[in-house]
């Protein structure tokens, strides 16, 4: 059976041993430890404590680190290095050295239990001893799992082996390496530190703000010395290549911006990575410069957390690492409240989870009713500390309570939902069989039983569970005739200006006051014949408002012969000078004024005196 | 005709008929996890509106009040938008049958009464001949309007598009809108920039929310919702609409959905939700689309004009 030291060395040499000759950097910070906790058999929340503790236990005796020199000289090529979660270890206290700078000692003791601010016992000869045997086992591999990048440092003697791996982040590299082809630096040349210091300085000044800018210019400003070192290490390493040197996964991050409730996927924009095509779920797209990763797949919350969600062609793997709670803080360069790794004092963040507290939280927090289905979201303002439960003491609150979940709520505080196929509720909070109204029990699948398929009428019910019963109700309809509506929007809207003519067949014409008569040809619109809807109107607007006259009216033929005769609203009777003057066609329009003067006139027309001047109008034009 | 998902959400908000968008956030969401597509919960409550079923602001929702209203160049027909409860539904569904004596008394008149189903509630076409007493259909509280797509228009024409100038900055600047990535696949990508001086659509937070305004000069912010901001940039030709007249369709191309009084009017000529998805005989692109049915040349230039662009003819 594997100890936890060797679970959590397996984990790690499956993070950072993969088949690819890049310089290999084993940069080892939380977010690192998080992402193989659950390869380490280990839960997310806990997975720091887990993993010091773990590797601190193999390191007792008086020279904590003699046992693994001797372990790292007689580690064959062929097996995986069985110490490199104790380079880990080295590597993650100089990550996390940041209240003592470069002190690294007295962080390394705390965590060994020793006291003191020196080197522990033999850490002068071991830990380089390690070092070194780990590059010979990357070299004796010939380079298929990395090549080495750690090395002494002039400066720090015996840390520098450590620091070599954690001064700067993979991110601060693919800045470096920016800077570099910014600054017309090809790779393998002979230049000193110095040198490419000068040539980088520039670039690196009037770069985009950006948290690595931050990091390197300061190491820049504090350890001029050390920044050149690490400089020159990693133009060493570069092989002018445009990919990120050590980035093996890139970090999805959950986002959100309530002002249209939208949830999406970020990265962080690597420049490196640009045109390149990335994947997640089931939506592809390309690295933008200014957007990185931006991907809303539909299946967006069965990802999240979820692990390994999709991959950049050609580059990292895109990761949504497991999290029992997700604290989200504004980023101007998302433009929205994106994920974090922890609680920031700070600031206001919301923070996601997928059951509600168990205790309600003090008064400053507020519940967030955007909060996507099945998540609970509380606003945290700045200065607010919160106790959170852990994954699994969420999921045993979940488990004791039943409860409704979904459906389409009509009262909530009589769980009344409505009766439709889509209205039902689940029961959630369950692990075993839920019963409704004696019917057959339903199987709960992941904490939540559905109830759709009981097909349930309306009423009263009542779902008996292990924990408790849970009684709903489901209701036909709330509202009755007669039902006032309040104004709306349909209130404030003019009625168009149109005019339409009854029509079934044939032609429509356009007359106008003066005896003036035109006649267009109509067609049923395409778009009625696609849904197989019936036309009994012809519109009219287009065609009055372009023709050579005023029209008054518009006439069309109908099957129980009497024409329909149309006024044209004021508003529409505008003569166009640009449309085309078409002869009238004589014998038709005799047709047509037969038709309107004999026997079957249109009744309402009868005694409408401009309708009879227009049509004189007419008779005499046709007659001429 | 099966009753799908969407018809399930328009017939909660008609017998709900108002309350917090939290409310009809939860809804939707639901609803969206019941359809297999990919649609989410905030997209279904865009269609409801556009529809014309429902009407929103910040916090709250209603139920637009049941209405008739005939489509242009829609053959005579008409359709049903706002309120759909059960009682009504009943109603309209029989006719010769109802309690209530003006929807017998049309009953004679009607040519048309079927519902066409669509990604959204579907659309229910009501249709009736010369001589008919539509006005009658108030007494059940159905509104009755003539061209609603056209008298939005009017309505956007007369009052100008939704903007609130501001003199002072508008929020912390949040970054610069990349010209003419608005009608990309992946919707608009915004460049961190350390100031707003020059003209352009920039975003800001604002009370934890983001704001949306175009630089016009030294001192002056139009502020704007985002879908007119990404689609009334500073003097951009992009996004693009282009007009396919032989079939009266109208593209509207790239990611972000056109401004929600606009989307309204396109819908409301045929009813039918617009058909999503590339177009590449068309734009020749693989840039996301929406397709309008039922737009006549006018009605485009009209819908461009209030969106200060081009129609592009295809």
């Amino acid at each position: 059976m594997m100890t936890n030291y060797e679970r959590w060395n397996r984990a790690l040499c499956g993070r950072f041993l993969q088949q690819n000759d890049a310089p290999l950097y084993l940069y080892t910070d939380r977010a690192v430890i998080e992402e193989v906790a659950s390869d380490a058999g280990v839960d997310t929340t806990q997975a720091t404590e887990a993993f010091l503790e773990a590797v601190v236990s193999t390191l007792g005796g008086a020279e904590p680190f003699e046992r693994w020199a001797r372990v790292a000289r007689s580690t064959n090529r062929e097996e995986q290095p069985p110490y490199l979660a104790v380079l880990c270890f080295l590597v993650y206290v100089a990550v996390e050295r940041a209240e003592t700078k470069f002190q690294y000692y007295p962080d390394l003791n705390r965590h060994l239990c020793l006291r003191g601010h020196g080197a522990p016992p033999g850490f002068d000869h071991h830990v380089p001893s390690i070092f070194r045997h780990f590059n010979e086992w990357l070299v004796a591999n010939d380079g298929r799992f990395g090549a080495p990048t750690a090395k002494e440092h002039a400066h720090f003697t015996n840390i520098g082996w450590p620091l070599s791996q954690a001064l700067v982040r993979p991110s601060d590299r693919g800045l470096l390496v920016r800077l570099f082809r910014e600054a017309g630096i090809r790779p393998a040349q002979r230049i000193s530190g110095a040198q490419l210091h000068s040539m980088i300085r520039r670039p690196l000044l009037t770069a985009a703000d950006t948290p690595s800018k931050t990091r390197l210019t300061t190491l820049d400003n504090d350890h001029p010395e050390v920044f050149r070192a690490v400089v020159e290490q990693e133009y060493q390493a570069w092989n002018g290549s445009v990919s990120l040197t050590g980035m093996q996964r890139l970090r999805l991050r959950l986002a959100y911006e309530p002002t249209c409730g939208e949830w999406w996927f970020a990265t962080l924009p690597v420049p490196e990575l640009d045109a390149l095509q990335w994947r997640v779920g089931n939506v592809t797209g390309k690295m933008r410069r200014a957007k990185g990763v931006y991907a809303t797949p539909s299946d967006l919350w069965s990802l999240v957390g979820a692990g390994d969600v999709g991959e950049i062609e050609h580059g990292p793997t895109l990761t949504s690492p497991p999290r029992a709670h997700r604290w989200l803080s504004i980023d101007r360069g998302v433009g929205g409240w994106v994920e974090v790794l922890e609680r920031d004092l700070n600031a206001d963040q919301f923070l996601l989870l997928s059951d509600p507290l168990p205790i309600d939280p003090p008064a400053p927090v507020q519940r967030h009713n955007d909060a996507p289905a099945g998540r609970t979201m509380y606003m945290v303002p700045s200065g607010v500390e919160l106790d959170l439960p852990t994954e699994a003491g969420a999921k045993s609150t979940s488990s004791r309570k039943p409860r409704l979940s979904g459906g389409l709520i009509l009262r909530a505080a009589t769980n009344t939902y409505l009766w439709c196929s889509t209205g039902v509720p689940e029961i959630a909070g369950v692990d075993d069989l839920v019963q409704v109204d004696g019917s057959p029990a339903v199987k709960a699948v992941e904490g939540t039983a559905s109830l759709r398929d009981l097909a349930l009428p309306p009423g009263q019910h009542t779902a008996v569970t292990n924990s408790g019963d849970l009684r709903f109700t489901l209701l036909r309809d709330l509202t009755k005739p007669p039902v006032v509506y309040e104004e709306s929007w349909i209130d404030s809207v003019p009625d168009g200006d149109r005019v339409a003519v009854p029509h079934t067949d044939g032609d429509v014409w356009l007359v106008g006051p003066n005896g003036e008569a035109e006649r267009r040809r109509v067609h049923t619109p395409r778009w009625l014949g696609d849904l197989d809807l019936y036309s009994n109107e012809v519109e009219m607007t287009g065609m009055v408002t372009n023709c050579w006259f005023k029209p008054a009216y518009v006439i069309a033929d109908s099957y129980m012969g009497k024409p329909h005769v149309i006024p044209v609203p004021a508003a529409l009777a505008i003569a166009d000078a640009d449309a085309e003057h078409r002869p009238i066609d004589i014998d038709a329009a005799r047709r047509l004024v037969t038709r309107l003067i004999v026997g079957c006139g249109p009744d309402e027309r009868r005694s409408d005196k401009a309708w009879k001047r227009c049509l004189a109008e007419l008779m005499r034009s046709v007659n001429r | 005709m099966t009753t799908t998902p969407y018809d399930d959400l328009l017939l909660w908000a008609s017998e709900i008929q108002a309350g917090s968008l939290a409310s009809l956030n939860r809804a939707a969401e639901w609803v969206a996890a019941n359809v297999t597509d990919a649609t989410t919960g905030r997209q279904l409550i865009h269609d409801l509106h556009c529809l014309g079923h429902i009407e929103t602001d910040e916090r709250k929702w209603a139920v637009t009040p049941p209405t008739w209203t005939r489509l242009a160049d829609g053959g005579g027909n008409g359709v049903l938008i706002g309120a759909r409860p059960r009682w009504l539904e009943k109603q309209l569904d029989d006719l010769d049958g109802s309690e209530f004596k003006p929807l017998r008394d049309l009953a004679d008149y009607v040519t048309e009464n079927t519902k066409i189903a669509q990604e959204g509630p579907a659309t229910w076409y009501l249709t009736v001949g010369p001589g008919a007493d539509v006005a009658g259909l108030s007494e059940v509280g159905i509104r009755v309007r003539d061209d609603l797509a056209g008298g939005l228009v009017s309505h956007l024409r007369s009052n100008g598009t939704p903007a609130v100038f501001r003199e002072v900055r508008p929020g912390e600047l949040a970054g610069r809108l990349v010209e003419g990535t608005q009608d990309g696949a992946t919707g608009p990508e915004w460049e961190s920039v350390s100031g707003d001086r020059r003209p352009g659509t920039y975003r800001y937070f604002r009370n934890h929310r983001l704001i949306y305004a175009e630089k016009i000069d030294a001192t002056t912010w139009r502020e704007r919702e985002f879908r007119w901001a990404m689609w009334f940039p500073h003097e951009s030709a992009h996004p693009q609409l282009l007009y396919v007249p032989t079939a009266r369709h109208l593209y509207a191309v790239g990611a972000v959905r056109l401004p929600a009084e606009v989307e309204r009017a396109l819908v409301l000529r045929s009813g039918r939700l617009p058909r999503r998805g590339v177009a590449q005989e068309i734009t020749h692109t693989d840039q996301p689309t929406a397709r309008y049915e039922n737009v006549t040349l006018a009605f485009a230039e009209a819908i461009a004009g209030i969106l200060n662009k081009k129609v592009v003819m295809h």
